[in-house]
């Protein structure tokens, strides 16, 4: 990929960064080259790890940075310091996010807030302040990638509030593109369909063999075919793409 | 130059404002120009000039030229 593509002297920030597409978006920037800003809630010393294993596997820089995403001055403080030791910000994947089913009649108040503290809040919190950073490269613009779900395009029973905050993000991002296509800066969506992280392998078999069933590709997607869909929005490729909401999902019906 | 001459300096580039202009009535959607389409482009244009970063309380508060000092000394710049 690396040969493809090349990042090098480009900054990124990944966000959710510690496992799963998090994970797989982080490792892809830096096989290509970027500076790659690892986020996550916390864990440090997991973040830690990763930086140094991805460091030392693609020889570029890759600093861990714990803050969480739905507090705006933790936020602020992460690019802050990304703008006095790194000195500029090129690429934003924002990628945390949780997710909690519930079926309605059984959603919690607290379900709510906190899955759009995170999902929806945490975005906007990073798309408003790294813009803020992307801006001064000028002409040379750059890319913002916000992570979206199939469900949040089409929904899903049980996902009430989960698909809401996704489909929230693609209002953001559609948004955001706009405002920003002035200054260079791309925004986008990526809508992933069933992938196979930790959180899909803990569902009851049943349920998991009816979604494999619901893709047209006849296989859950890896965290890297997600990885792949960023870079490319990452990268000069999707020079004249911005708004869009790319789903990575095998052709899956919901 | 010392610092109140570049930060005006600063405002009157992005704001197209006459260098004689009295810094005192310079205000936030007062000052043709300085709308919130021209307030980002300030913010940036002092955060660049001056190497900060604003937090976000600063950058809405910002709605006059003695309130852009106080932003500067909050983060160290003096003269």
């Amino acid at each position: 990929m690396a040969s493809l593509i090349d990042l090098s002297g480009k900054v990124a920030v990944v966000t959710g960064a510690s496992r799963g597409i998090g994970r797989a978006c982080a490792e892809i920037l830096a096989s290509c080259g970027a500076t790659v800003v690892l986020n996550a809630l916390n864990d440090l010393e997991q973040l830690k790890i990763l930086a140094a294993s991805l460091q030392e596997t693609y020889k570029t820089k890759c600093i861990p940075f714990t803050a969480d995403a739905a507090d705006a001055a933790a936020v602020n403080q992460l690019y802050k310091d990304i703008a006095q030791k790194l000195g500029r910000l090129d690429i934003l994947v924002a990628n945390a996010g949780i997710m909690e089913d519930a079926l309605l009649g059984m959603i919690t108040p607290k379900q709510i807030e906190m899955t759009f503290s995170v999902n929806v809040t945490g975005t906007i919190n990073h798309i408003q302040t790294a813009s803020r950073l992307i801006r001064r490269n000028g002409v040379d613009g750059g890319t913002i990638v916000a992570m979206s779900s199939i469900i949040g395009q089409h929904g899903n029973s049980g996902q009430t509030v989960y698909g809401a905050s996704k489909a929230a993000i693609i209002g953001a991002v559609k948004s955001a593109a706009k405002e920003l296509a002035g200054f260079n800066i791309r925004v986008n969506a990526i809508a992933p369909g069933f992938i196979d992280t930790a959180m899909t392998r803990n569902l009851p078999p049943p349920i998991y063999q009816k979604r494999l069933e619901q893709i047209g590709l006849q296989r859950i997607g890896t965290t890297d075919d997600v990885a792949r869909a960023v870079l490319f929005l990452c990268s000069d490729l999707s020079r004249y793409i911005t708004g869009q909401v790319i789903g990575v999902d095998g052709g899956m019906i919901v | 130059m010392k610092t109140r001459e570049r930060l005006k300096n600063i405002f009157v580039q992005v704001l197209e404002l006459s260098p004689e202009i009295e810094l005192s009535k310079i205000a936030y959607r007062e000052t043709r120009f300085w709308d919130s389409v021209g307030h980002m482009r300030l913010v940036a244009a002092i955060e660049t000039e001056f190497g900060i970063f604003m937090e976000t309380e600063q950058i809405l508060d910002l709605s006059n030229f003695e309130y852009a000092v106080e932003v500067l000394k909050s983060h160290g710049v003096t003269d």
